[in-house]
Parts: C-alpha cells; structure tokens; sequence
C-alpha cells in the first residue's frame, strides 16, 4: 500500500514538475523550414501593417468594402460574392482589386478613389471586353469590344465627343 | 514492482517534456473569416458626458470611454462582432451597438455585459439612437427598413403602423418623429398617427438638422445649407484647400519653392478640394469634417470661412456636438480622438 503511495505521488510529482519546466520553454524556432515542396491550399491570405491594418486580401470571398465615414457597405451582398485579390489603403478604405464574380462570371480590374471606382477593366463570359475610367461624373472613357461592335466613347464636361470613324 | 513503476514514470516524464516542446503554437496564425478591417480606426463617438466625456467604438467590437486631457481609455466593453454606430441611453446607462452580424447589441455600461440584442431584416445599421425622452430606441437598415424598441418594455420592438410616412427615421423627440427622403422632411406625431409638418427639399445624404428644420446637405465634396424659411439653398461649402505637414512635401523650403503658402509647419494645397464626411450645426457656425483629415469652421449666416482645425492625421471620419453646443468631438481612421472648444 505504501509502494502504491509514493507511486502515485511521485507520478504526479512529475507531472507537476513536467508542467513547470514548460513555463521555461520559450519557443524560438530558429530554423528556417523549407516549403519549396509544398503547395499551400486556403481560404485567404490577409496583409497586414505595422499597426495591423489589412491591407491586402488574397481570398475568397473578398469582405464587403468599408468607407470614410466608418462602416461597411452592403456593396456586394453580404455574404460577399467575389474572388481573388483586394487592396486597401492605410486607412483601410478598399481601393481596389483583380477579381471574379460569382454572379455573371466576369473577370474585372479596378482602381478606386477614396469615394468612388474610377477605373474598369473587365472581360465578360461570353467574350466581350470594356475598359472604362472616368472622374466623378462629367468625364470619361469607354473602351468596348462585343460580337456586334468595337466602341470608343469620350465624354467630356457631360458631352459626346464625336471620334472620326474609318480613318485612313 | 518498484522498477517498473519507476520506468513507468520516467516514461511519462520524458514523454510531456516531449509533447510540451513540440507542441505548435498557433496561436493568432489562423482567423476565422476574412475581415478587411482598419483595426485602430474609430468607427463612431458619442457623448456620454456634458462634456469632456465620450464612448467610442471600433470595428474589432470595442466600446472604450474617453475623457478629454486622460492619457489613457476605459474599456467598457468587447463584444465578438463589428461596431458601426452607438448610441447611450442616459436613464438606463445602456449602450445600443450597431454591429455587422447581430444586429442592433444593448450592453450595460456599468458591467459591460451585453443585455439583449434585438435583430434586423436584412443587412446593418448606420444610424441608430434613443428618443430624446429615452422611451424609444430606433435604427434603419441600409435596405430602407425601419424599427422601434419600446425601451420601458425590455425592447420590444414596436409594428410601425402602415399609415407611416416613408423615410429613414432622423430622430423622436417628444414622440415626434422626423422621416428624412431625397425630397421630403416629414414632422410625423408617433402617438396620435398623424402628420404634422412636411417640409419639400432636394437631398442626397443628410448631415444634420437644426431646430428650425434646417439642414446641411453633403454631396461629395461640398456641403449645402438649405434654409426651410427661405425654402432654398443659401450657400455651398467647399473645402477650399488640402491643409498638409511641410514634412510630407520635404520641408518648409521644399513647400515654398513649390508656390505653398506655409504657415506654422503646415502649407495649403489649394488643388484639390477633397470629400467631406460629416458636417455640424452648434450655435451660429457650421462645421464641415473631410478625408484631407481637416476641420473647417464656417459662418451660419453667411458661410464664411472662420477657422481651419487641423491635427488629426487621417480622415476625419465623424464629428458630434454636445449638447450645450460648447465642444465638439472628432474621431478618425488611424485612431486619432480631439476635443475642440468651441467659441461663439
């Protein structure tokens, strides 16, 4: 019985002590580890600054966006209905991203203000393309091709401007 | 015996020292949805206090209580969601949260637990707050859809008879409620169901409102004064200028030789004229707040520019008067909080 005793308490003796040498075990792991071989399969990669603002998200589905004022927009449904890669500014405010969207299928570049999306670049499932930029309204470029037509569109101050056509 | 017990425990002693140092520390690698968020930002501010004394928010689910000239925040409370508004009963010493997955949160300021959380229809909300009698509890969606609590009855939410007016709900006062469209301000009486005042405007995001049903309207980059008497816009404000740091351009030299007007280690870049985030009434001044992370003081009667503040070194996301109309406070993106006294 006295065997039996000293047996269980020197067990826990050393579980007790096991315990306390762990508190010293700092974990530097200074190895460097070689993943040349590995494939890395995730959901998402996020990109974070020296005060641990994101900003860059590799994912899918991409967040919604967050604005000036300080909250988020229900810009793209809530669940979120895009992929690929996000790029947000020091103040976190997405300002834009290389994509793909659930919806139609489109595959799509964009480059925004803080305040708006000024540039598109977008091609479309069916075989079109359109590149677009424009300032907060009154100007713009539209760039498209379709089966149909090729189109290049300037408006300026709000207006059409007429591009000659069939020019030799 | 003896001996195998011995080995036995000697067995399990190298075996934890083993699986304790080989144990992989995880810890903060993995997160469990993907967020976009600014971290350090404030999200929303209000006041808590006469004056001097404000609760803030953030998009990581922190409530903090700051006193103006107090080096450090109280934590009042963290909960496991986004905060996009709050707003303080004064009677009851709760907190309402806006929050991106729960909906609208009560939380006891005193203990910091969370009361109730009351659901929405679709989506989140971005302006939530309590009548003035602290009866009522109101929030609208970013889908149109409007609710009320009644606060005395464990916030129940209130069925919002059909003979309504449309529109996102601005505030009650004295069970009045005051429904805010693109072309409508609606004085609509809660109790008695009926109309009382509309007043036709042209609007596209509403800063606030004065006591006369005045209101600061925000365009992007300009903030209009519409006076109800007149029943027209009597002025536009712009910032006219993107107030810097010298350091930014290179210095004060740097600044001149690039045309900049330089005044106490700051220069005007009078080029661009960037997008307004907030505006305020408080007595006869208007204050407009910008992402070129700058104040801008103006006259109410005339629109006159009084005073630049500058200091907060990102955007300025949202400014809130006291009640007294004495002090303003403005909370920005990179965590920034100033207190500004204000002149008559």
């Amino acid at each position: 019985m006295k065997t039996r005793i000293i047996s269980i308490v020197s067990f826990l003796n050393l579980i007790f002590f096991a315990f306390y040498l762990f508190a010293f075990t700092a974990k530097k792991d200074e190895t460097v580890i070689n993943y040349n071989d590995k494939v890395l399969k995730v959901r998402g990669i996020v990109i974070v600054d020296s005060l641990g603002i994101e900003r860059a998200i590799l994912g899918a589905h991409i967040p919604e966006p967050n604005f000036a004022n300080g909250h988020r927009i229900a810009a793209r449904g809530k669940g979120g209905s895009i992929s690929g890669l996000m790029l947000y500014d020091h103040e976190g405010q997405e300002r834009g991203g290389y994509v793909t969207d659930d919806g139609f299928g489109n595959v799509f570049l964009t480059l925004d203000s803080k305040t708006n999306q000024q540039v598109l670049l977008i091609a479309e499932p069916q075989g079109g393309a359109a590149f677009k930029m424009w300032d907060r309204g009154d100007n713009s470029i539209h760039l498209n091709v379709t089966k149909e037509a090729s189109n290049l569109e300037i408006i300026e101050k709000g207006k059409l401007i007429q591009i000659k056509s069939d020019e030799k | 015996m003896k001996n195998n017990s011995i080995c036995h425990n000697l067995f399990l002693f190298f075996l934890l020292i083993f699986i304790n140092v080989n144990a992989q520390d995880n810890d903060g690698l993995y997160l469990s949805k993907m967020t976009g968020i600014n971290s350090v930002s404030y999200t929303d501010v209000y006041y808590t206090g006469s004056k001097d004394t404000v609760l803030v928010s953030k998009y990581d689910g922190t409530i903090e209580q700051i006193v103006k000239g107090s080096p450090k925040s109280k934590k009042v409370a963290k909960i496991n969601d986004e905060i996009y508004a709050i707003t303080y009963n004064f009677k009851r010493k709760h907190i309402a949260a806006s929050t991106l997955e729960n909906g609208i949160v009560i939380i006891n300021k005193q203990n910091g637990k969370v009361i109730k959380k009351l659901s929405l229809i679709q989506t989140w909300a971005l302006r939530i707050d309590y009548s003035n009698d602290s009866k009522f509890l109101f929030a609208n969606d970013q889908r149109g859809n409007r609710f009320i609590w009644d606060v005395d009855d464990n916030y129940n939410p209130i069925k919002l008879p059909e003979v309504m007016p449309k529109g996102s709900i601005y505030s009650i006062k004295n069970n009045v409620i005051t429904l805010i469209t693109s072309k409508k301000i609606i004085l609509w009486n809660f109790l008695k169901r009926e109309l009382i005042k509309e007043i036709n405007i042209s609007a596209s995001r509403i800063a606030d409102v004065d006591l006369f049903n005045n209101y600061l309207n925000l365009n992007f980059n300009s903030c209009d004064f519409f006076d109800v008497a007149k029943g027209k816009s009597l002025f536009s404000l712009q910032h006219p200028s993107w107030i810097r740091p010298v350091e930014s351009i290179g210095g004060e030299d740097a600044a001149r030789t690039s045309g900049f007007l330089v005044k106490n280690g700051f220069f005007e870049d009078t080029h661009y004229q960037m997008a307004l985030t907030s505006a305020k009434f408080a007595k006869n001044r208007i204050y407009t707040a910008s992402i070129d992370k700058s104040i801008r003081v103006w006259d109410k009667e005339t629109g006159t520019l009084i005073d630049n503040l500058i200091g907060h070194k990102g955007t300025v996301n949202k400014i809130k008067v006291n009640a007294t109309e004495n002090q303003l406070v403005s909370i920005d993106l990179l965590g920034g909080i100033k207190f500004w006294n204000l002149l008559d």
